[in-house]
C-alpha cells in the first residue's frame, strides 16, 4: 500500500540521501539505500502512473509517460528519433523489459579504455544477478508466435546464431503492458519492483517534481532546487537539503541538470545511442503480429557490433511505420495481419552532445554517425533483408523514404552498393547512454569509476549516462548493475563519511 | 476549423471506410490529439513545427490559387502538403511526417476505427494519478 502525503506548507525538505530520478538507476539506488536504513527522498519529474491504470493505448502513453510526448529527436548532425521515459519508473515503464548483460568483450573493453578498477565480467556478474532477480528476468513460456519464429528461421536460413531473450516479467492472469509487447504476463518495471520496495523501507517519493539545479556550495553538492506541482496543478518551489545526492535523471537530463548547476567539465560531450533502422516485412500468410507481442528472439551472430531483433507491433505502431512514407506504404495498412516489423541495431563509434540552452527546459541533442556507423547500418539492413526474404518474407521495405522495398534477395546488395541514402533514412533509438562516462582520469571523464562526480563532493551519478559507451544490448540490466556498484561502494565507504 | 485541424482531416487514412458522421468524430479526436502532442513537445521542436506549419500555410495559399485551406477539398490539402515536402528538404518532410504519424496513431486507436476493422477496441485507462507526493 502506498501512502500519499501532501506537500502542504513544505518548501524545505531534508534527507540523508536525495535520489533524483526513479528509472533503472534511481530505483536501484533508492531501494538499496532504504534497505540499509538510510533516509532516502526520491524526486521524479514525471507523474506516478500506477500499473492498474497504465495506458493501453499509445496515444495515452505518449503524453503521460514519455519525455516530450514522444516527439524528441536529435536535431543537429544526423536526425534520430528518441524515446525516453518521464514518469515514476523512468524508461523501464516504456521499454520492452528485455534483460541482457553487456557482452564480456564490451565490459573488458570499458575496463581497459577507461581504466576501471575491479571492473570485469566476473565482478559485475553478481550485480547482474541481483538485477535479474529483482525483475525476475526469465524466458517467456509457450509459443511466441510467427513473428518470433520467423526471426529464428531467418537466423537458421543464414546459419547465424540466434538467442532467445529474457525479459522482466511475472505470470499474471490480467495481461497488461501490451504497449511494451507483452501478450501475456506482467511487466516488471521499476514502479512495481524496486520503488514499492524502497517505499516499504521508509523511502519517500515526490512525483511531478522537476529539479532545476543542484545546490552547490564551493565544491560540495548539498541538495537540489526543484519545482513541484500539487494536485491542483499549482507549482511550488522546493529546496532539498541532503548529505548526499545521487543523480539518476537519465542520459539527457543528468548532464542537463549538471550544466544548469554550473558544472560543465566533460559533461554531455560523449553522448551515445544505439542507432536503429527498421524494416517492414510482408508475408504471404497471416502472421498476426499484433496479437503476439514482442518477438522474443534476436539474431546475435554479429554482436556486439550489430544485432537484429523484432519490434513491438500494434496497429498504431504499424501505422507509425507506414507514416514515414505514406504515399508508398499507406497501401499496406489493410494488410496489417500479413506484416511484421524488425530492426537492425548497431553499436556505434559516433558520439553526440547534450547541451543545455538557457530558457529551454529540454536540452538540445546532437549526434553524428561516423562513416563506419553508416557502413554498419547499411550492412545491417542488407543482411536483415536477405535473411527475412530467405525466411519467407515476400517484401522487405527499409525505413528509407521513397524505397519500394525488395522482393528478391539478390537485388539487396546491388541496390545498397553505394551505401544508404543518408538524407532519406529514418533512424530511431530507445537506448541512450554515456553522456557522463565513468573513468579513472578526472581530466578526461566527468565521473570516477564509482560514479562520483570529478571535483565535487556529495554527488554520485548512477544512471545510463555513466556507461563508458554503447553496450550493444538493451542497457537496463547494465544500468541497474552499475547503480548497485555505485551504491554498494557508497555504503562500504561509510555512507560517504570515509 | 483551424488550419491544423484541416490538415489532420486531410491526412486521415481512407481505410477503413467510415460513415461521414463517424469520420467527422474521428477527425476531431485526431486533431485534438495532434494539437495536444505538439503542445507537449519540447519547446525547440514545437517552435520548429510552428515555423514550418506557418511556411506551409503560406505555400498552400499560393499553390491553391490564393484560396484558403478551408475552401478546398481534403485531397487538395493533402496534395499541397505532399508538394511542400516534395523538395526532399528534411525539415519540410519532417513536418508531414510528424503530422501524419500523430494523425495515423490517433486514428488507429479510435474505437470506431478498430470496430470497423474488426479488432477489439483498446481499453481507455483511468486518468493519471494527480497526487504528487508518495
Amino acid at each position: 500500500m502506498i501512502n500519499f502525503v501532501g506537500l502542504d506548507g513544505t518548501t524545505n525538505l531534508t534527507c540523508d540521501v536525495l535520489v533524483i530520478g526513479t528509472g533503472a538507476g534511481g530505483a536501484s539506488v533508492a531501494a538499496t539505500l532504504a534497505e540499509a536504513g538510510v533516509d532516502v527522498l526520491m524526486l521524479e519529474e514525471g507523474p506516478h502512473v500506477p500499473a492498474d491504470v497504465a495506458p493501453q493505448r499509445l496515444m495515452e502513453a505518449l503524453p503521460r509517460l514519455w519525455r516530450g510526448a514522444g516527439l524528441s529527436a536529435t536535431i543537429a548532425g544526423t536526425p534520430i528519433a528518441l524515446a525516453e521515459g518521464r514518469c515514476v519508473g523512468g524508461g523501464t515503464e516504456i521499454n520492452s523489459a528485455i534483460f541482457q548483460r553487456a557482452p564480456e568483450e564490451v565490459i573488458e573493453g570499458w575496463a581497459r579504455a577507461n581504466h576501471l578498477p575491479a571492473f570485469s565480467p566476473q565482478t559485475l556478474a553478481p550485480l547482474y544477478d541481483r538485477a535479474a532477480a529483482i525483475v525476475n528476468a526469465s524466458l517467456t513460456p509457450g509459443n511466441q508466435g510467427p513473428p518470433t519464429q520467423i526471426l529464428v528461421r531467418a537466423g537458421e536460413v543464414m546459419g547465424w546464431k540466434t538467442t532467445v531473450l529474457e525479459r522482466g516479467r511475472r505470470e499474471s492472469s490480467s495481461p497488461r503492458h501490451q504497449l511494451s509487447g507483452f501478450a501475456t504476463g506482467a511487466k516488471q518495471a521499476m514502479s512495481v519492483t524496486l520503488i514499492p520496495k524502497a517505499l516499504a523501507q521508509g523511502a519517500r517519493l515526490l512525483a511531478n517534481c522537476r529539479v532545476h539545479r543542484l545546490l552547490v556550495q564551493r565544491k560540495r553538492v548539498a541538495g537540489a532546487v526543484a519545482t513541484s506541482s500539487d494536485a491542483q496543478g499549482r507549482r511550488r518551489r522546493i529546496t532539498v537539503n541532503a548529505r548526499q545526492t545521487f543523480l539518476c535523471a537519465g542520459t539527457t537530463q543528468t548532464p542537463s541538470i549538471l550544466q544548469r548547476s554550473g558544472i560543465r567539465k566533460n559533461i554531455g560531450r560523449s553522448f551515445q545511442i544505439h542507432p536503429t533502422i527498421r524494416v517492414l516485412a510482408t508475408f504471404p500468410e497471416a502472421v498476426d503480429a499484433h496479437r503476439h507481442g514482442l518477438p522474443l528472439a534476436a539474431i546475435t551472430e554479429f554482436m556486439p557490433a550489430l544485432r537484429f531483433g523484432g519490434s513491438v507491433f500494434t496497429l498504431s505502431t504499424f501505422g507509425l511505420a507506414l507514416a514515414e512514407d505514406w504515399p508508398l506504404r499507406g497501401e499496406y495498412l489493410p494488410e496489417y495481419t500479413h506484416c511484421a516489423i524488425y530492426y537492425a541495431m548497431i553499436r556505434p563509434d559516433g558520439v553526440g552532445r547534450v547541451r543545455t540552452v538557457p530558457g529551454l527546459a529540454e536540452p538540445i541533442l546532437s549526434y553524428r554517425l561516423t562513416e563506419r556507423d553508416w557502413r554498419r547500418l547499411r550492412d545491417g539492413v542488407a543482411l536483415l533483408a536477405r535473411a527475412l526474404l530467405g525466411a519467407g518474407a515476400t517484401r522487405i521495405i527499409p525505413s528509407i523514404r521513397g524505397h519500394p522495398g525488395w522482393t528478391d534477395a539478390s537485388r539487396v546488395e546491388p541496390d545498397l552498393h553505394h551505401g544508404l541514402p543518408r538524407d532519406r533514412v529514418a533512424l530511431m533509438t530507445i537506448h541512450l547512454f554515456a553522456s557522463c562516462p565513468m573513468g579513472r582520469d578526472p581530466e578526461l571523464f566527468p565521473v570516477d569509476p564509482w560514479g562520483r562526480l570529478a571535483g565535487f563532493d556529495g554527488v554520485i551519478v548512477a544512471d545510463g549516462s555513466v556507461l563508458p559507451s554503447a553496450p550493444g544490448v538493451n542497457p537496463q540490466a547494465t544500468i541497474m548493475s552499475l547503480a548497485y556498484r555505485a551504491t554498494d561502494n557508497y555504503l562500504d565507504c561509510g555512507f560517504g563519511r570515509a | 476549423m483551424a488550419a491544423l485541424d484541416l490538415m489532420v482531416d486531410a491526412l486521415l487514412p481512407d481505410w477503413p471506410a467510415l460513415s461521414a458522421e463517424s469520420r467527422s468524430l474521428v477527425g476531431a479526436h485526431c486533431a485534438h490529439f495532434v494539437r495536444k502532442q505538439i503542445a507537449l513537445s519540447p519547446a525547440h521542436i514545437r517552435f520548429g513545427i510552428s515555423v514550418l506549419f506557418t511556411a506551409f500555410c503560406t505555400f498552400a495559399f499560393l499553390r491553391l490559387g490564393m484560396r484558403r485551406l478551408g475552401s478546398v477539398s481534403r485531397e487538395q490539402r493533402a496534395i499541397a502538403l505532399r508538394a511542400f515536402a516534395f523538395d526532399q528538404v528534411s525539415p519540410f518532410i519532417a513536418l508531414e511526417r510528424v503530422l501524419r504519424s500523430m494523425t495515423v496513431l490517433a486514428f488507429l486507436e479510435h474505437p470506431d476505427v478498430l470496430i470497423a476493422i474488426g479488432e477489439p477496441p483498446l481499453p481507455i485507462s483511468a486518468p493519471a494519478a494527480t497526487r504528487t507526493a508518495v
